[in-house]
């Protein structure tokens, strides 16, 4: 640029080139830790029952031991959240009388009030003993509560004794 | 240069090159990891007539190279503390009891759960959760209350819980 007597001088310096790329970030956090095939459990222990009724419980055991899935009371388990879940069930009928009736059976009702039974032992006694066992695949879409029932004619002095039940809440 | 006009000539040096950049952000979390594994000890058992301990003829550890277990002619030893699921089942035939024994560190014998059988054939199957807190040996004991009272090959499994 010019006027009269004072010339101006107006260039651009260029600015030097990009720096190098900075060194690689630290490493990201570990992943999560990756699923177990079980979520929970409950292990219960029911009493003797000589007579016609529900079973109920003895000892639970929980695991883990936080675990919310499973609330027991005196003789049900309330199961709170829906999935698939493994059952688990054994025990031992004394003191039969010859050709006595009697049966055990596991009785599961849904929040809305659906129920339904699933036997687990019918004998026509031919033995002062029995025992019996069952395993089960159920898929719960709402809460639940299981309840052990022995039906039975209450003149005789047969009894339900060893029952044991274990759930399990399956992972997938 | 002559007397109307100037030439300026002179070189501009670039700028000296930028410092290191900043590091970068970190990575992605990683992947989830893969399926727990849950050790796990299956046995079959010698039949017998008599009273005392089982003898193991065959045995599965799984993986191969768990050390959550070991196992010797009639004895499983757990090695690590912590929750497990058992079932045993089988055959006894007469009169007879079959105790599960659990035995600690200072040698303290527990039975942890007992089938007996009153009639000809009794068909069982029985499962617990053991909480190990310690070594512990676990064997079991056949009692035979009647002259042919007798077991046939049982089947027991252990596995570690992965909780």
């Amino acid at each position: 640029m010019q006027n009269s007597s004072n010339y101006t001088l107006d260039f651009i310096i260029p600015i030097g080139p990009t720096g190098p790329t900075g060194p690689q970030g630290i490493e990201g956090i570990t992943g999560p830790t990756g699923p177990a095939s079980l979520s929970a459990l409950i292990f219960s222990d029911f009493n003797s029952m000589p007579k016609q009724g529900y079973l109920t419980i003895y000892k639970n055991t929980i695991l883990p031991t936080n675990s919310p899935v499973f609330i027991p009371s005196s003789d049900q388990i309330n199961i709170t959240e829906p999935g698939n879940y493994e059952f688990i069930i054994s025990g031992t009928i004394g003191g039969l009388s010859a050709n006595e009736i009697i049966s055990i059976s596991m009785e599961v009702q849904s929040e809305d009030g659906m129920k339904y039974s699933v036997m687990l032992a019918s004998i026509v006694a031919d033995a002062n003993q029995e025992c019996f066992a069952q395993t089960m695949l159920l898929t719960f879409e709402k809460k639940q509560t299981i309840k052990l029932y022995l039906r039975k004619n209450d003149i005789y002095n047969s009894s339900a004794e060893t029952v044991n039940l274990l759930i399990k809440k399956l992972a997938f | 240069m002559d007397h109307s006009e100037y030439i300026l000539d002179f070189v501009i040096p670039a700028g000296k090159r930028g410092t290191t950049g900043a590091n970068g952000l970190p990575g992605k979390q990683g992947p989830t990891g893969p399926t727990s594994q849950e050790d796990l000890i299956y046995n079959q058992y010698n039949n017998s007539f008599t009273t005392g301990l089982l003898n193991i003829f065959k045995t599965i550890i799984l993986p191969d190279d768990s050390l959550c277990f070991s196992v010797n002619n009639n004895e499983i030893t757990i090695n690590k503390p912590g929750n497990y699921e058992y079932t045993l089942c089988g055959k006894i035939n007469g009169s007879a009891n079959l105790n599960i024994q659990v035995i600690d560190e200072n040698s303290k014998l527990d039975n942890i759960a007992s089938i007996s059988s009153v009639k000809e054939a009794t068909l069982f199957s029985k499962s617990g959760i053991l909480k190990i807190t310690s070594k512990q040996k676990i064997r079991l004991y056949f009692f035979a209350n009647a002259t042919n009272a007798n077991v046939e090959p049982l089947k027991f499994i252990i596995k570690r819980l992965p909780f």
